[in-house]
């Protein structure tokens, strides 16, 4: 699925100021500035994803799965690739130490993806007017293709990955790792309705 | 979670509390949705010291105040929204302030994992469910791992910047104090060895006062922890201190420590000083730490050795290049003062040669003139007489005139070339009368070509022929044989042939025994008795000279009464 | 005189909502779609105030905006952007600008900022 040129600006300012409250939520906890950049945006049938995020991340990754639920329901997931994840947890911890992603680390991790998910699906539920709640976190560390094919996704409609390539700095490191929100095609262009909506509303307040 | 209407929410909190409350491992606290506890498990009551009936129905914020204060409050309002958040202990520690589950984990409260959900009855947010795991122990072994690591780290920072440095003995002075505040000693002191090995001397010290330092400035060995450690060589570990009425420790315990360690540091077995490390606030170093602390001694103690042997290098070179270079100097100046005297000499005889020749040939000019003048007043006695002074002034004449010579050869150079000894064995034997006398000199056939100064060869030639001639007992014709040979010469194995001229001049004159071969080339030797055989003594001098100067050689193979076989050497002409 | 505003912001639809704000208001209204073109429009055409976004590829608007003080100290710069931490208002601020305002936009919040910095700057 192709997003107008429109829609994709629309929808990177969106994850822009939901990538902002996470960064923001995350520098209160850590009490380091984070830099962000400008998001890159795109939609691909959940078939191909796979594909898509292998050309940029490959080996092991590190996953926050976070099911949401409610009048728009599917899965968030932010992804760092090994390197990324162990880089962020030392930023984070201070820790220098960290060679493996231990417990603790994972722990950090979890934490982060929540924010991180719960920041940018937050920026989604407030758009869309809907009430969304949340599953419990949980942390992966395993390939792209084998935690996609965890996830369980409704055969009933076609589903698509939104998938944003986030990029910041912390602590004068470069981090980047993928955001990937799946949604079912009926939740997905309410999506896209609501954010021809948006442009009206800040108008209206 | 079943839809039962006509059950209450309170109700129901119970009833998932009633249910988990004996089987979870972890803590679980529901409340309600204005924050009011409504679920305090076993594992809380345990934990947290407060039973259940104490805490239900009060606020959470109002039984943790602290929740509020550290802003955690916002977790349970997100839930309240429907958010799920999970904290870490790395980022928060703990939610609720409980005791460490483990003795000696080094955190001051539990470390807690906890996970805050909304809790949904009915599609409607009903309160909050918290649950708290207990992750002490892992963090603590994460600790451990961490400093283990750090410890590692510093090992090799340690070892690396001893090592790498130039000047160890600085670097140690650099690195201990941050080698103390790594690994939490409160004072540390670095003695060495004097010279004479029965005291020590404070190298470095931190962590106490200056006046201290100078206190302990210098110590004797079996004086206080490192004067013990020194004499007895090995590792001192002193605990609990301020309760020991030792009169060694009283040092450290007027100095406020509460254990001291000392390692001894030792260089190829043999102790150059030593290391210790003091606590103030501990009774006892933990086993890491003795082997930390003596991994750091073994360290100081390989770089405090380099240092020495650096040092002790550096003097020696010094010393040698000292040496060599008033060596030198005086090699320099004893070779000036002998060319300056050499020089001197030369121009001296040089100078009194010439300057006796002029007066001299006066003397010679008025005696002839004498002679002539008066032809018949002469008596046969002044005549004999006049002959003798007239022998004398040719004699002294020749003898200035050589040493002129002698002093030439060691001033102008010219050319060597290949000399046609033919033309310039006619040219000699032109010059001198005796020479001339047929069947006095015989040539030998054929003459093979030297490379040669000239005129120097040629003054080498008549010199030997002079001699010849002039050596021959009474009454005996004199015959002189020259003559030539090829020599071809191979130095060693391996290096080009040379090839050399030897030119031989052979008389039948009265020989010179071998006991004076060593002595003839000398100046002013003469072997026979003066008054026999007419000569100044100079002449094989100046050969023996001026072969040096064109690379040739002298020689002579002779025997008493047997004639002389002079021989000279020179290159041959390449051909 | 008309009351000219430059916006420099990588986003079309914030350019686009802050336009038909300000537009709506009677200001005159230009837009620049990166940093350097930002830099280029005020220098050229020196409009009376700046809109200017934080996160844009490139340039970065602090990078901007410490160029826009440097070579301009009376610029009037209202910071626009989604970055709601203190630390990145702060920084701002003390590079010069004359307000921080935070994304998404609401009308009213747009003009009594600009409202205040038209009138503190005079």
């Amino acid at each position: 699925m192709d997003l107008s040129s429109m829609q994709s600006d629309a929808l990177t300012e969106l994850i822009n100021i939901g990538n902002a409250r996470a960064a923001s939520a995350l520098s209160d906890l850590t009490g380091h500035r984070i830099t962000l950049e400008v998001p890159k945006v795109s939609i691909h049938k959940i078939e191909e994803v796979g594909e898509f995020l292998s050309r940029t991340i490959s080996g092991e990754v590190a996953s926050v799965h976070q099911v949401f639920s409610g009048p728009v329901g599917g899965n968030g997931l932010l992804l760092l690739d090994q390197e990324a994840a162990l880089i962020l947890t030392r930023l984070l911890t201070n820790n220098e130490s960290g060679r493996s992603l231990d417990a603790s680390a994972k722990e950090v991790l979890t934490e982060v993806g929540n924010i991180v998910l719960s920041a940018c699906l937050g920026v989604f539920g407030k758009l869309l007017q809907v009430q969304v709640t949340f599953a419990v976190p949980r942390l992966h560390v395993e390939s792209i293709h084998k935690l996609l094919s965890s996830l369980t996704v409704g055969r009933e409609e076609l589903h698509y990955a939104l998938t944003v390539q986030s990029k910041f700095t912390l602590r004068n490191s470069d981090i980047g790792g993928y955001l990937v929100i799946i949604l079912g095609v009926t939740s997905l262009d309410r999506l896209l309705e609501e954010l021809g909506h948006w442009e009206k509303r800040q108008l209206e307040d | 979670m079943e839809k039962e209407s006509g059950i209450s929410s309170e109700a129901m909190g119970h009833a998932v509390l009633a249910w988990m409350q004996d089987l979870s491992p972890q803590g679980i606290c529901v409340t309600d949705n204005e924050l009011r506890i409504r679920g305090w498990n076993s594992w809380l009551e345990l934990n947290s010291g407060m039973e259940k009936k104490n805490v239900l129905g009060k606020n959470l914020f109002q039984v943790f105040p602290d929740l509020e204060t550290r802003c955690l409050d916002a977790y349970f309002n997100k839930a309240l929204a429907g958010g799920v958040s999970i904290l870490s202990a790395a980022f928060h520690g703990h939610l609720f302030p409980f005791t460490p589950s483990i003795a000696d984990s080094g955190f001051s409260s539990m470390q807690q994992t906890v996970r805050i959900a909304p809790l949904i009855h009915a599609d409607e947010i009903v309160g909050t469910i918290t649950i708290v795991e207990d992750v002490t122990e892992r963090e603590h072994h994460n600790a451990l791992l961490r400093k283990q690591y750090e410890r590692q780290e510093l090992f090799s920072w340690v070892l690396s910047h001893l090592l790498e440095s130039t000047d160890p003995e600085k670097m140690v002075k650099e690195i201990f104090p941050q080698i103390s505040v790594h690994i939490g000693m409160d004072a540390y002191f670095n003695f060495l060895l004097d010279e004479g090995g029965t005291r020590l001397r404070l190298h470095s010290a931190g962590g106490v006062a200056n006046d201290v330092q100078e206190k302990f400035g210098t110590i004797e060995l079996g004086e206080n922890l490192s004067g013990t450690c020194a004499l007895e060589r090995r590792t001192v570990i002193w605990s609990e201190i301020q309760r020991s009425h030792e009169a060694k420790a009283q040092g450290a315990k007027s100095l406020g420590f509460t254990a001291c360690i000392c390692h001894p540091l030792l260089a190829q077995g043999k102790l150059i000083g030593t290391l210790a490390f003091a606590l103030r606030k501990r009774n006892q170093f933990e086993p890491d730490e003795v082997e930390f602390t003596r991994v750091i001694a073994q360290y100081v103690g390989i770089a405090l050795e380099r240092s020495q042997n650096l040092n002790a290098l550096n003097r020696a070179k010094e010393k040698l290049r000292s040496h060599a270079e008033l060596l030198e100097k005086e090699v320099q100046e004893r070779t000036r003062e002998l060319l300056d005297s050499l020089n001197e000499l030369q121009t001296f005889s040089y100078s009194l040669a010439h300057d006796v020749r002029a007066p001299l040939r006066h003397v010679r000019g008025y005696v002839e003139a004498m002679v002539e003048d008066g032809q018949g007043e002469l008596t046969a006695k002044s005549r004999e007489y006049i002959d003798l002074i007239l022998k004398s002034i040719f004699r002294l004449d020749s003898l200035t005139e050589d040493i002129l010579t002698y002093g030439q050869l060691s001033q102008i150079a010219s050319p060597k070339t290949p000399v046609h000894l033919d033309d310039l064995l006619k040219d000699i034997i032109s010059l001198n009368p005796a020479l001339e006398v047929p069947g006095v000199v015989t040539i030998a056939m054929p003459l093979h070509t030297p490379i040669a100064e000239r005129p120097l060869l040629s003054q080498c030639l008549t010199n030997l022929l002079d001699n010849a001639v002039k050596f021959v007992p009474a009454g005996v014709a004199p015959r002189i044989v020259v003559r030539t040979e090829l020599k071809t010469e191979k130095a060693n194995a391996g290096t080009a042939e040379s090839h050399w001229v030897r030119i031989y001049v052979e008389d039948n004159g009265i020989g010179i025994s071998s006991e004076y071969h060593d002595r003839i080339f000398g100046i002013f030797e003469r072997l026979g008795r003066e008054g026999d055989f007419p000569g100044t003594g100079i002449g094989l001098a100046i050969v023996t000279k001026a072969m040096q100067r064109m690379g040739g050689r002298v020689g002579l193979s002779s025997e008493s009464g047997q004639g002389a076989k002079f021989w000279i050497e020179l290159p041959a002409r390449d051909s | 005189m008309n009351t000219k505003i430059l916006l420099i912001d990588d986003s079309s639809v914030a350019r686009r909502v802050l336009r038909q704000i300000l537009e709506g208001s009677g200001y005159s209204v230009e837009e620049a779609a990166n940093g350097t073109e930002g830099l280029e429009k005020y220098f050229l055409n020196k409009p009376d105030l700046v809109f200017l976004d934080m996160v844009m590829e490139h340039m970065k608007g602090m990078e901007v905006l410490t160029k826009l003080i440097e070579k301009d100290s009376k610029a009037r710069v209202i910071v626009a952007t989604a970055d709601i931490q203190t630390g990145t208002r702060t920084e701002a601020e003390e590079k010069g600008a004359a307000a921080v305002i935070n994304k998404p936009f609401t009308r009213d919040r747009v003009l009594s900022t600009l409202q205040n910095v038209l009138e503190g700057g005079q």
